[in-house]
């Protein structure tokens, strides 16, 4: 039963992907191409930054010099990410993206740290979130 | 017009505190080690002699020259006894009286115990209290120089401390062009390096925060994410703390065109190439200090910063007789 419970609570993280950081202050949301399937092991995928608020204010994410970090251990500033993204306007979309390829299947701790791109005036944030990435 | 621009220019220092009218500032000197002539000058012999390192090779002017602002001339990291290469790259001792910290972590507060560190480290200069004592108690000009300039205490690395500590606090440095720029000299400066002054200042460039002041630093410990794992961990190897991992002091920019490679461990040749870390806004870092962003300079504007910056050299400094070796 816990098994199944545990499987159900991955299977969420993995189809909804909201940050959060600063105690709820900051929110965001990450997807990750096709239409937000769970992401394959191995395979490059595009992760596009779907928003960001700043207490419950959207900010326009062309203002945020963003980038997603990517853990499968643990977070810490000693500990090398798994992957990296930073997020750049695909002018082709219109979002903010980047293309990811998780090394390995399984749970990974997601950080975006986010600063202000120059001349924007956002506060520098950062926000935690988990995904599961699927076998290929 | 153009002298009302370079008016309103320094009234702007003045306002930022980048400058002081009037007079320049006193190094603060230690109430438990005032400075005299005699400690002065055997503090300066002390820095220049081999002699206080185990293989008697290194000296503290090994890796702090005075041609290069007393940083070690190129080298990203020094060697020691032994040949052994250190972490770290030396910093210039340029008004190193008025630090608040030392160190690239800024785990000390004075001088007196900085010195321990190099005097005492075994890739540095390898030497134990009793051996330095020993040694120094064996040469007839240190036994009378001590005499004179510590007259009720014995020769030890504490005095040894003392005394270097004495001379490095006359490293004093405030003629560069900045200097005689803020003194009035509108000409000492040329139009980039007002320019580039200009971005210092300002929130573009936004290098004021941390190079704060007419010292060009704030002694605070940052993580400028220069890395997004750093291998030598800074601040956090004394605290232990994850959230201090990366941090390393900011060092002050005075006389910075003479001190290359930069940063805490020499990686980046370059002036233009350090600006160009900030302008690009550094690694992903989960320490990244919070002003660390891109900054979106021009070229051109980067070049100007790079004039200012070389602005701040005190060419006097690095030929001042009182601070080379003493004559033999």
């Amino acid at each position: 039963m816990k098994k199944v419970v545990a499987l159900l609570l991955l299977l969420a993280l993995a189809f909804a992907h909201p940050f959060e950081g600063s105690g709820g202050v900051i929110q965001g949301q990450v997807d990750f191409e096709p239409n937000d399937t769970i992401p394959k092991a191995g395979v490059a995928t595009v992760a596009w930054l779907e928003y960001v608020k700043i207490s419950g204010v959207p900010i326009n994410v062309e203002d945020c010099f963003c980038t997603l970090l990517f853990y499968q251990g643990q977070v810490s500033a000693t500990a090398k990410p798994d992957a990296t993204v930073r997020m750049a306007k695909n002018p082709r979309t219109g979002r903010m993206e980047g293309i990811v390829t998780f090394p390995k299947p399984g749970p990974y701790f997601l950080v975006m740290l986010g600063r202000p791109m120059p001349g924007k005036q956002i506060p520098p944030f950062i926000m935690n979130s988990i995904i599961v990435v699927e076998p290929k | 017009m153009k002298l009302t621009a370079s008016f309103l220019a320094l009234l702007a220092l003045i306002g930022l505190g980048v400058y002081a009218v009037g007079a320049l500032p006193a190094v603060p000197i230690p109430a438990d080690n005032p400075q005299t002539p005699a400690k002065v000058e055997l503090g300066r012999k002390l820095f220049y002699d081999t002699r206080l390192s185990s293989d008697n090779t290194v000296a503290c002017a090994s890796c702090h020259k005075p041609e290069f602002a007393f940083s070690d001339g190129g080298k990203a990291v020094s060697e020691g006894v032994r040949r052994q290469k250190g972490t770290r790259n030396a910093p210039t001792l340029t008004n190193v009286g008025f630090r608040q910290s030392l160190f690239w972590e800024g785990r000390t507060p004075r001088l007196e115990l900085q010195a321990v560190g190099p005097i005492t480290a075994h890739d540095e200069m390898d030497m134990t209290p009793e051996a330095l004592r020993s040694r120094l108690e064996g040469i007839p000009e240190y036994r009378l120089a001590f005499a004179r300039a510590f007259p009720r205490e014995p020769i030890s690395l504490q005095t040894v401390a003392k005394a270097i500590s004495a001379f490095q606090r006359t490293l004093v440095s405030f003629d560069s062009p900045y200097d005689r720029y803020v003194a009035g000299d509108d000409k000492a400066m040329s139009p980039a390096a007002l320019r580039g002054m200009e971005l210092f200042l300002g929130e573009k460039g936004d290098c004021f925060h941390c190079h704060v002041g007419g010292q060009f630093t704030d002694d605070q410990p940052r993580n400028t994410a220069l890395y997004t794992v750093y291998e030598d961990v800074g601040l956090a190897r004394a605290t232990g703390k994850d959230e201090d991992v990366g941090k390393f002091k900011t060092p002050t920019l005075r006389n910075v065109a003479l001190t290359a490679p930069y940063m805490h461990d020499g990686s980046i040749k370059t002036l233009r190439e350090a600006i160009q870390h900030y302008n690009n806004g550094g690694q992903p870092n989960l320490n990244s200090d919070p002003l660390i962003r891109p900054l979106g300079m021009t070229d051109a504007e980067v070049e100007d910063l790079v004039e200012f910056l070389k602005a701040l050299t005190d060419e006097g400094f690095t030929k001042n007789p009182a601070f080379l070796p003493p004559k033999p």
